[in-house]
């Protein structure tokens, strides 16, 4: 299969964990102290790196359909994978005092 | 930046409001939503990170009740940043799960009313977490 059209299906496997995810977070959030730590986390940590990859792979495909050559199109991910990985990287940094503050 | 945009918004172009109709709406907005809420994932990530760092300082509590109740309470920016992003974050969702209903073959001919149907479910859901949501405001905030 070819990049783009794994990134593409990509996009819509995402999409769909997401919005399952994303239910899951906002009533673990609120209303699931009683669950345990783990699974709180593991729900949490699927969201942010489901949502930054299809967050930044949607950036990736707005801006390349204004038409990029190869090297910006090569520039393009590379950034956008470094943006992923530090957001994730502080997010999990910023996550885990709540690992220990129970 | 003239010639781009003349090109963008010509009388032929796809762009030009007299040649958009539903769907291209729905397209343009789904790309503006999406690049919306990918500054909204990251400023929630900032947040969020600050609050469980701040332990020590004890502003942790403070934060999450915030982040717990976006309805304007305290009036503060950020508060009306999550609410949009909450009604943003609605839409975007249902209308990329119509779009994969096309893409799965489902619907292909109902688009329009794919579209106020999955409005009507955003309009829902976003309901749903407010009224869910509602009881956790502090009391007199």
């Amino acid at each position: 299969m070819f990049r783009s059209a794994a990134l593409w299906l990509t996009q819509r496997i995402t999409a769909v964990l997401l919005v399952i995810f994303l239910a899951l977070h906002l009533w673990v959030s609120n209303f699931a102290a009683d669950w345990a730590l783990l699974v709180r986390a593991m729900i949490d940590l699927s969201l942010l790196a489901l949502a930054l990859f299809h967050g930044l792979n949607g950036v990736r495909t707005v801006v390349l359909d204004f038409g990029l050559g190869q090297q910006g199109r090569r520039f393009l991910s590379l950034s956008l994978v470094m943006l992923g990985v530090v957001a994730f990287v502080s997010g999990v940094y910023g996550f885990w005092p709540l690992l220990f503050a129970h | 930046m003239a010639r781009i945009t003349r090109k963008l918004f010509d009388a032929s172009s796809d762009l030009n409001p007299r040649n958009m109709r539903l769907g291209m709406y729905a397209w343009i907005i789904q790309r503006l939503s999406g690049l919306y809420l990918v500054v909204f994932v990251l400023t929630h990530i900032a947040a969020i990170a600050q609050a469980n760092l701040g332990i020590i300082k004890g502003i942790q509590a403070q934060i999450f009740d915030v982040l717990r109740n976006p309805f304007w309470a305290g009036g503060s920016l950020a508060q009306i940043f999550d609410l949009a992003g909450l009604g943003i974050i609605a839409f975007h969702g249902v209308n990329g799960i119509r779009i994969i209903f096309f893409d799965l073959g489902l619907g292909v001919h109902r688009q329009r009313l794919a579209f106020w149907v999955s409005m009507l479910v955003a309009v829902a859901g976003s309901a749903c977490v407010i009224i869910l949501g509602l009881p956790l405001l502090p009391k007199g905030g």
